[in-house]
């Protein structure tokens, strides 16, 4: 049974259309991300689901329930702000506390729900101190522990760990995700880190201009993006226009390149990942897609080396190899080499 | 029909959150000026108070009388010198405030603000020990033999302007110091590190960033040394009159009510003509510095 | 080098020469109020207290005093709350013509306040014929009037005060389970303390100053201490009203570090 649901709902703010026609559901448990550039409209549709916004048009409904004209203090639903908004003025006990205050449960019941859920945390040390005493983890600890003292039915995370510094924002993201699985709540998290949203999710629903552009499991988005939006955002790098030729694909300025497509198919672009790209590969034989190409550019990168290669066309690609590949296999600025890929590895896509 | 209920319940909200106070202020503050600037429509009518009328005759009279005019313009004077004299002394005192990073400084904007606090009539007392016959201006001039006879400081002119310069600058520098505070320090690091002289980076760089402040803050101060009262009357005398001592004694002692507001409404369009005349000089003083600074570029 | 030097030690003097001429007057209210002579000679015959003693035998400067207080207190109390509810609305609803609502609430700023001062005196004298009952001068409109000239400075302050008030506070309370009041009374009120200290300080002080408005307002056997000051002042200056002056000064140098203590005093102007 669908715990979230939104149907047909739209949002507008003043003559633009903020969210246009949004349906979906959440399953009881899940996990599920909002993925998508600032604009999108992701945090629109978070904070009707929270009811800070009420929708022009449709509904939404929690465990069944329409709470599309219910006000926010009387949703059962608790959000982890961006800026944790943790009250400064109170000690981390009373934050925690302060929703059980305001559901009138008693004194010894909120102090033993309050140390429970900041023993969840880790904090259980911390109830004394003020917000400002302690570190940007830890506050991103208490505000989740304020939102999941009051057993909310459904977690809302807007953008919760962008104000962390990448190491930080790694740990943290493992901790929400085994939290929230150790209690099955349902939440929604709002990012626009496409890694964020492949690492914690069961599902994400990509999101551009007020519309869903692809909903399913982190891998069918990483592996198979509909659109040239979508794969641009789970990091597609290379993309070609052009035409479909029976399985083959001819992109504007005439190169050919085989797909795995097995009828016709009328997509007016396809996206190559740069990581699929093989470079100087001693069996090229075995690979339909080979081409002869310029490097243009070499740039180092750690684990890999990212090459900017341009085809006789004048078209360019990025191409990513390992760097121990690239030191046994020697080419400076200016060589011709050989890239090659499989046809699966052609990603066909609307626009 | 929701929507329709749930606006009528925030225009509830608005209005009993807002209304009293906007009650308050109409009926404490714009009725009674509205009131009080119908009167200068009136006709005056010595011994018989005023009579309801339409007619021009109080403006009329304002404008041609000499004596009129010269409290106008004395008014004028005296607030356009006090302007000027704080911006000058405040520009330092504001630049200083801005990049002192010294510990003290929220001692020294407590010393800048203090005296504003005090009131006027508070330092006019100590003006007029300064100022009068055996002050201690007059005394010190006498002992060191410059004059042979106590001066006369007191209701002149000067005497007006340096006191209501000190009643309003510390207004200037608080508004220069909020707007050169924002103004970035690495803009006058990098054009001492392109070579400017401490005048060039002032006059190339703080004076014109420094602009929207200084205009904020001279046309505050002109208005606030134009509508003066306490001062002109305590320090100037009757020698000395500015324009709202002379109608409150039109209103309070001649009993010329239309007069009286005739003047109000005179000082009030006067201060805002002034004002827009002000800033329309600078509006174009302003374009046309930008005009050459991209001739240059081009 | 040496002449940057000089330049230097030119423009602190210069700076200071200009502390030196902002608090000159205060300086000299002080100063004079020690004198033992019965006038303002220089240089001064001797020290004493004995004028501070005296006070308390000027009955009508002891009266004044506390019926300022009594005004000033008033006008802040109700100005504060006025304020309050106002910046509540401006900040928190939007609503047509907002921006000219504010502007109206500031207006008292701009008009001379010996102008509005005289304007509320006539339509209450007015006013008085037309409704058959004691108008001017009376305590209470004295005191609205002060609110007129007070409200705009808590408007203006509670105001930033509110705007400072991050949102997404107010809305993890109603998230939480709060409602507009708990959000209020929780939330924003110990945000703002702060501030509303500031504006009622302010207001206060403002409020306590003010003389324009008074003017005409107050009657000649109940008058403030600025119009008593005033009164005296055009008779005769001399250590005896320096020291009166310096009684007010006291209590507004007070007041003024109060205000400080709970938000910086360069933010207020």
């Amino acid at each position: 049974m669908a715990e979230v649901v939104l149907n047909h709902v739209i949002k507008r703010f003043g003559n633009s259309l903020a969210i246009n026609d949004l349906n979906l559901s959440i399953d009881k448990g899940e996990l599920v991300s909002f993925l998508g550039p600032s604009g999108c409209g992701k945090t629109t549709t978070l904070r009707m689901i929270a009811g800070f916004l009420e929708p022009d048009e449709g509904d939404i409904l929690i465990h069944e329930e329409n709470v599309t004209r219910i006000p926010a203090n009387k949703r059962d639903t608790a959000l982890v702000f961006q800026n944790y908004a943790l009250f400064p003025h109170m000690t981390i006990f009373e934050n925690v506390a302060f929703g059980l205050k305001m559901r009138k449960v008693s004194k010894e019941e909120t102090r033993s729900r309050v140390l429970e859920a900041l023993s969840m945390v880790q904090l259980e040390k911390f109830g004394d101190r003020y917000p400002r005493q302690i570190s940007g983890g830890q506050q991103q600890r208490v505000a989740l522990a304020r939102a999941l003292v009051v057993n909310p039915r459904l977690l809302l995370l807007d953008e919760p760990l962008s104000n962390l510094d990448a190491k930080l924002r790694q740990e943290m993201r493992s901790e929400i995700r085994q939290l929230q699985q150790r209690l099955g709540i349902t939440s929604i998290f709002v990012t626009h880190d496409q890694e964020e949203a492949l690492v914690l999710s069961d599902r994400i629903v990509v999101l551009e201009q007020g519309e869903i552009r692809q909903i399913g499991r982190p891998q069918e988005v990483y592996d198979s993006p509909q659109s040239h939006f979508v794969a641009d955002f789970v990091g597609v790098r290379n993309f070609f226009n052009g035409h479909f030729e029976s399985h083959a694909f001819i992109t504007n300025n005439g190169i050919k390149i085989f797909t795995d497509m097995k009828q016709k198919s009328d997509f007016k672009k396809i996206g190559i990942r740069s990581n699929m790209i093989v470079v100087n590969p001693n069996n090229k034989e075995m690979y339909i897609n080979t081409f002869k190409v310029k490097v243009e550019l070499i740039t180092y990168k750690g684990t890999i080396i990212e090459l900017l290669v341009l085809f006789p066309t004048g078209d360019s690609i990025v191409v990513e190899m390992p760097s121990e590949q690239f030191k046994q296999n020697t080419f400076s600025k200016g060589d011709q080499i050989d890239i090659c890929w499989r046809p699966d590895s052609v990603l066909p896509l609307s626009s | 029909m929701k929507i329709k209920k749930q606006q009528n319940t925030q225009a509830y909200q608005v209005g009993s959150l807002i209304g009293p106070t906007t009650l308050l202020v109409t009926v404490m503050f714009l009725i009674p000026l509205l009131n009080f600037l119908r009167n200068s429509f009136n006709v005056f009518v010595p011994g018989q108070f005023m009579q309801t009328a339409w007619t021009l005759e109080n403006y009329h009279k304002f404008l041609t009388d000499p004596y009129y005019l010269s409290i106008l313009g004395r008014s004028f004077y005296i607030a356009f010198s006090a302007t000027l004299l704080a911006l000058v002394m405040g520009f330092p005192i504001a630049y200083f405030l801005a990049r002192t990073k010294s510990k003290w400084k929220s001692i020294i904007i407590m010393l800048i603000v203090f005296p504003l606090l005090v009131g006027n009539i508070i330092r006019d007392v100590g003006w007029i020990s300064l100022f009068s016959g055996t002050g201690l201006i007059n005394r010190f001039l006498l002992d060191i033999g410059v004059v042979q006879e106590p001066i006369q400081l007191l209701q002149t002119p000067m005497a007006v302007i340096i006191a209501i310069t000190n009643v309003v600058l510390p207004y200037m520098i608080l508004t220069l110091h909020s707007v050169l505070e924002r103004i970035d320090p690495a803009l006058e690091e990098a054009a001492y590190d392109l070579g400017a002289s401490r005048w060039t980076v002032m006059k190339s760089i703080i004076i014109p960033l420094g602009i929207p402040g200084i205009m904020a803050g001279t046309l505050f101060v002109f208005v606030l040394s134009i509508n003066a009262y306490t001062t002109p009357l305590v320090i100037g005398g009757s020698k000395v009159q500015m324009m709202a001592p002379a109608l409150y004694s039109q209103i309070s002692e001649v009993s010329n009510w239309p007069l009286g507001a005739a003047m109000a409404v005179i000082l009030i369009v006067f201060t805002l003509l002034s004002s827009t005349i002000y800033l329309r000089i600078i509006e174009r003083m302003s374009m046309n510095v930008r005009a050459a600074g991209t001739e240059v570029k081009g | 080098m040496s002449q940057s030097y000089l330049s230097r030690i030119g423009s602190k003097l210069f700076i200071l020469l200009i502390f030196g001429f902002i608090t000159l007057p205060v300086f000299m209210v002080i100063w004079i109020s020690f004198f033992k002579n019965q006038l303002i000679v220089f240089p001064p015959k001797g020290y004493s207290t004995h004028w501070y003693m005296q006070l308390a035998d000027q009955g009508n400067f002891a009266m004044a005093f506390f019926f300022s207080l009594e005004v000033s207190l008033l006008a802040m109390i109700i100005s504060l709350v006025l304020g309050l509810l106002s910046s509540l609305a401006i900040t928190h609803y939007e609503f047509r013509g907002k921006q000219t609502l504010q502007t109206f609430l500031l207006s008292p700023l701009v008009v001379p306040a010996i102008i509005t001062g005289i304007a509320i005196y006539i339509f209450l004298f007015k006013s008085e014929n037309w409704l058959g009952f004691n108008l001017v001068p009376s305590f209470w409109s004295l005191t609205f009037a002060h609110v007129i000239i007070t409200l705009p400075w808590t408007v203006r302050l509670i105001s930033a005060g509110l705007q400072g008030v991050n949102r997404s506070l107010e809305e993890a309370a109603v998230d939480l389970g709060a409602s507009k009041l708990q959000t209020f009374w929780y939330v924003i009120m110990p945000s703002i303390r702060p501030s509303l200290v500031a504006a009622g300080i302010f207001a206060f002080i403002f409020s306590f100053n003010n003389l324009e408005i008074s003017l005409m307002l107050v009657s000649p056997r109940q008058t403030t201490l600025p119009i008593e000051i005033l009164n005296y002042v055009f008779w005769k200056v001399d250590p005896f009203i320096a020291a009166v002056s310096t009684v007010q000064i006291i209590v507004i140098a007070g007041l003024m570090l109060i205000a400080d203590r709970f938000v910086g005093l360069s933010k207020v102007f």
